[in-house]
């Protein structure tokens, strides 16, 4: 080991040329803000964090990423993965896009639902109901006919209630997601949505509900 | 598979990610000397902690992971390059300078230029263990788990890498600085 003397020049001698480098200003902007980008087009291929988080979303077909870049506000935000879109809005609510392209991985959505304060039970290739279903569906679930969204206002959800989402596979490409209000204390679950459907309220995403599936 | 999908993570992340990225720009330059390759390597080490917040955000000193995270890249990305640059730095036959005639020779250094040129002139475990050690101001053991080797290899590393340093800058010859140094005072760095 270097003489004490010798130790002490080197602790000088770093400070004083770490002091001495001075960074681009925008550097830590970029860091921060995880614009990152290639360095000046040299050797290194470093892709901006946000298509490196989709990329390894596609790359696997499951929804696992958060929206990066600025960081949302409190109360509001974007988790935007290949299989959902969940927005939440500065009034509580939140809006859900499905791509009924892609089976999601039902613990991401679970759990992100639950950060936005929605409490639900994410299944797929099963529905969970209960039976009777607990009224006021309509109250916490709004929607567009052939839109593959829905708005949840977790205000309006009744004590004692989940929603429950339901993920199915129809064919190769294609996937179809049924959602409704259940008893968190009294659900029973089943391979077979529209069964679980005529159970009580609920609907399937993206399609014209059906008075069974609108009802309240 | 680990990446932040939370948004209370992520701004977990952000604010890890404020307070750590001056300090290993810092490092990325002084193991580097290149301002853009040390942003670099700092956007790849936020990367990579990024994407195992799950498991980084847990730990005692995460500060300390990314740092072991830069010092690999960086000297995974120097061993690829060693064989070239081995011809631009040969091995100095005075590697051996005493300890006293080193510290002489780096209160001599008047320019900063000539440091880190002398700094480059290491190899890059050397130059670890020195910016480590003296700049991070890590305990020998400490460096010791970064580097994955064992405290004797770090202590030996230092002295010699001190002394190589340090004989850079007392008998090397940077092009450009160098020449201006020959006719201006010295003074302490």
């Amino acid at each position: 080991m270097p003489t004490e003397e010798l130790e002490h020049e080197l602790r000088r001698a770093f400070t004083r040329a770490a002091a001495d480098f001075r960074y681009p200003e925008q550097a830590g902007q970029r860091l921060l803000q995880r614009d990152y980008r290639p360095g000046y087009g040299r050797r290194r291929v470093v892709a901006g964090i946000t298509s490196v988080t989709a990329a390894v979303a596609v790359a696997l077909g499951l929804g696992l990423a958060g929206t990066f870049g600025s960081t949302p506000a409190h109360g509001t935000g974007t988790i935007q993965t290949t299989a959902f879109t969940l927005v939440e809005h500065a009034n509580g609510t939140a809006t859900l896009t499905i791509n009924q392209k892609v089976l999601f991985e039902p613990s991401v959505l679970q759990s992100d639902l639950r950060e936005d304060g929605i409490p639900a039970i994410v299944t797929t290739g099963s529905f969970c109901s209960s039976d009777p279903a607990p009224g006021g569906f309509a109250q916490v679930v709004t929607f567009e006919t052939s839109q593959p969204s829905i708005t949840i206002n977790p205000a309006a959800m009744p004590a004692g209630t989940e929603l429950s989402f339901g993920n199915f596979q129809l064919s190769q490409d294609r996937f179809q997601t049924v959602v409704g209000l259940i008893d968190t204390n009294s659900h029973a679950c089943t391979s077979t949505p529209t069964a679980a459907l005529t159970h009580g309220a609920g609907l399937v995403v993206g399609r014209a509900a059906s008075p069974a599936e609108a009802r309240s | 598979m680990d990446w932040i999908r939370h948004r209370a993570w992520e701004r977990e992340f952000d604010g890890f990610a404020a307070q750590a990225w001056e300090p290993l720009l810092r490092t990325g330059y002084l193991m580097t000397g290149d301002a853009k390759d040390a942003e670099d390597l700092v956007q790849e080490t936020l990367l990579k902690v990024a994407r195992r917040w799950s498991r980084v955000r847990s730990m005692d000193h995460p500060a300390a992971y990314a740092r072991r995270i830069l010092i690999n890249l960086i000297l995974h990305d120097a061993g690829r390059r060693s064989r070239q640059r081995a011809e631009l730095w040969p091995q100095d036959s005075r590697a051996e300078a005493a300890d006293d005639s080193a510290a002489r020779a780096l209160q001599q250094v008047d320019d900063l230029a000539e440091f880190r040129w002398a700094l480059a002139r290491l190899h890059p475990r050397q130059r670890a263990v020195l910016v480590l050690r003296y700049w991070a101001d890590l305990p020998v053991a400490e460096v010791a788990e970064v580097l994955g080797c064992s405290e004797g290899t770090v202590t030996s590393t230092a002295s010699r890498a001190a002394a190589r340093l340090t004989e850079a800058l007392a008998h090397g010859s940077p092009p450009a600085t160098r020449t201006h140094r020959s006719a201006s005072t010295k003074g302490n760095i």
